[in-house]
């Protein structure tokens, strides 16, 4: 341009001279002044050439500028949306604990607004039971370690909270990035299933020590547990019993049953109850009530089985049964003796007052034989004692008079009573008419029994200092007792001047097994 | 049937006695004797029973079930065998083992009446 003045300027200024030199001068000008006209339009040319290729270029980087920010731009978009959709509250913080950003969950648990963006986190109140926030804060930001914790907030919900660092994309540390992630089901979970953990434990542990047998067997299969009860009671160990086919092990017998019977009703019903047997590791039998309850688990079925040894008390109220049956017919055939007596002593009676005395008398010395029996349950009775009980109405004023000796003889329950009757008859003889009738006169009762089999008992009744005796003249009911009251029994009487020697012999019998002897 | 009329069924039965208690024995000897029967035994063991039934003649027989640890029921099957009539007397309340063992046997409990001893001895007489 500065070049185009000075040829104008310099065009003017040669007007007024034109001549033909001149005139050549001129075109000799011109054509410079042309040559550099074309000159700079050529370099005109190349410059605009260049400008147009750099607008190009800048085009081009707009247009990739343009995209950047539209990624940016959608980016920016996203992470909005994101923070917006998430449910775990996050805090921006920077370097100086200040609020950068957070997410909407947060303001559930600090009172904070987009107003706040900016203040101190230190400012900021908060809901969490968590009063080492801030100086956690300022540990992840000095030792860049990120740190964990389960905290709780004041409405009783529980928060997985993690603090890091928060990096910025060229690796400086910016601040801290806290998050805090709900987990109050997952903690209730947590909690329901320790709880029932426990409680499944602490049953499994009752089970296992329970004095109750209780063991499950497979439907299909054998034995899969097998508490300590079952242990105590069967013999077998834990060890000995899993994997054995229960029915097998215990030799199951079903009374009037079948174990197949037993496992259809069980498959029909899905329980049993009922009583049947089991057979001890040792052979013993057992009375067992049992309880089975089919349950179908993880795709198989199994029987709860819990048991109880009944064996005792069966047999115990079999024993009572048969006592009950025992002292029923005992009742019944004493009050048989007893009618027996009555009518006897009533048919050999003169006057009434003698029936009342003599059948109180007899009646006295049944009680007192049958008083003996129920003290030894009913095994027997000690002689001595049988002949003390039945001469004591006598002696009572002279203990001296009767003398009763011999070696230790239990009386077998079926021989007490008629012996006893038989000691009270000769008591009441010798009161009436022998040597229990005056003062001087004396008892002694002795025995003793033979080592042969059976063993025989020979009792001695010698009457002494009485008055003279003699054979009665009639045998009453009293001398029929006496010599025929035990029908085992032989019985010698002497009638001698000095008195009556009695003498019974009577093998004694083994006791009963039973132990009930045998009163019809 | 009135006690009289039982009474004359067993005048001059001879009339079995297996009882080994004295004193029970004793009473049912003393109801037979007042009927006007007479009295074959008492018998007191099962061997004595058995020799008195072959020895004797006997219209009918009392039997005490229980026998010292045995019973009385081979005396029965015996009885049976000769067609001679019989009844059981027992101190047990359930006679459902007498019932089982020998069926149609009548049974009297203890303690007993004499007229029914004796209604029961004539109605098996009959």
């Amino acid at each position: 341009m500065a070049d185009n003045d000075t040829a104008e300027q310099e065009s003017n200024d040669k007007k007024p001279v034109i001549g033909a030199s001149a005139g050549d001068e001129t075109v000799q000008r011109l054509r410079t002044v042309r040559e550099e006209s074309d000159a700079a339009n050529e370099e005109l040319r190349a410059a605009n050439e260049e400008l147009q290729s750099i607008n190009e270029e800048l085009q081009t980087v707009n247009s990739e500028l343009k995209l950047k920010l539209e990624a940016v731009s959608r980016a920016h978009s996203d992470l909005r949306n994101l923070v917006a959709a998430t449910d775990i509250g996050t805090l921006f913080l920077d370097s100086g604990l200040r609020i950068k950003r957070f997410t909407d969950r947060m303001t559930d648990l600090f009172s904070i607004t987009t107003a706040d963006e900016g203040r101190s986190i230190t400012d900021i109140s908060h809901q969490l039971e968590y009063h080492d926030l801030v100086k956690d804060a300022r540990a992840v930001l000095a030792n860049l370690t990120p740190i964990r914790h389960e905290v709780r907030s004041r409405a009783d919900r529980w928060y997985d909270m993690r603090m890091r660092p928060y990096r910025t994309a060229d690796d400086k540390i910016d601040g801290v990035v806290i998050t805090f992630v709900d987990i109050s089901e997952r903690r209730q979970v947590d909690e329901a299933l320790r709880v029932s953990e426990e409680n499944l434990s602490q049953g499994q542990r009752l089970v296992e020590l329970s004095r109750d047998p209780i063991f499950i067997w497979d439907f299909d299969d054998g034995i899969v547990f097998w508490n300590r009860g079952s242990e105590e009671l069967y013999g077998y160990s834990s060890a000995e019993a899993v994997g054995r086919r229960k029915d097998q092990l215990l030799a199951t017998q079903i009374p009037g049953s079948s174990f197949a019977e037993l496992r259809a009703k069980l498959l029909a019903d899905g329980s049993y109850s009922g009583e049947v047997r089991h057979r001890t590791k040792n052979g013993r039998e057992l009375t067992i009530e049992t309880r089975i309850v089919l349950k179908t688990m993880a795709g198989k079925r199994l029987a709860l089985e819990s048991t109880r040894d009944v064996t005792e008390r069966k047999q115990w109220e079999r024993r009572q049964q048969l006592l009950l049956g025992e002292l029923a017919h005992r009742v019944r055939n004493t009050l048989a003796v007893v009618q027996a007596i009555a009518h006897q002593s009533l048919r050999t009676s003169k006057s009434s007052e003698q029936f009342v005395q003599r059948f109180d008398g007899r009646l006295a010395a049944l009680a007192s034989a049958h008083t003996l029996l129920v003290n030894s349950d009913w095994e027997g009775a000690d002689l001595a004692t049988l002949a003390r009980s039945q001469l004591e109405p006598y002696t009572s004023d002279n203990p001296g008079r009767v003398q009763i000796g011999g070696e230790p003889v239990t009386m077998p329950a079926d021989l007490a009573t008629p012996f006893g009757l038989i000691l009270h008859e000769l008591a009441t003889n010798a009161a009436k008419h022998g040597s229990l009738s005056c003062p001087k006169g004396s008892v002694t009762v002795e025995w003793t029994v033979t080592r042969n089999d059976p063993r025989v008992l020979k009792v001695v009744w010698h009457e002494q200092g009485g008055p003279p005796v003699q054979q009665p003249v009639t045998s009453g009911f009293g001398s029929a007792l006496i010599e025929n009251g035990i029908s085992s029994a032989t019985v010698r009487r002497e009638f001698k001047r000095s008195g009556l020697i009695c003498t019974i012999e009577l093998p004694l019998s083994k006791p009963a097994e039973n132990g009930g002897g045998d009163i019809r | 049937m009135t006690y009289a009329e039982a009474a004359r069924a067993l005048n001059g039965a001879r009339i079995l006695v297996v009882e080994d208690d004295f004193l029970i024995s004793t009473e049912i000897d003393s109801i037979l004797a007042g009927a006007g029967a007479m009295v074959v035994g008492p018998c007191r063991t099962l061997a004595q029973a058995e020799r008195l039934i072959e020895a004797n003649h006997i219209s009918a027989a009392i039997l005490d079930f229980r026998l010292g640890h045995d019973t009385t029921l081979p005396v029965a099957a015996q009885l049976h065998r000769h067609g001679i009539p019989f009844v059981f007397f027992t101190g047990q309340m359930n006679t459902r083992q007498i019932e089982s063992a020998c069926p149609g046997a009548k049974v009297i409990t203890k303690p007993f009446q004499s007229r029914t001893i004796v209604a029961a001895l004539a109605d098996v007489l009959h």
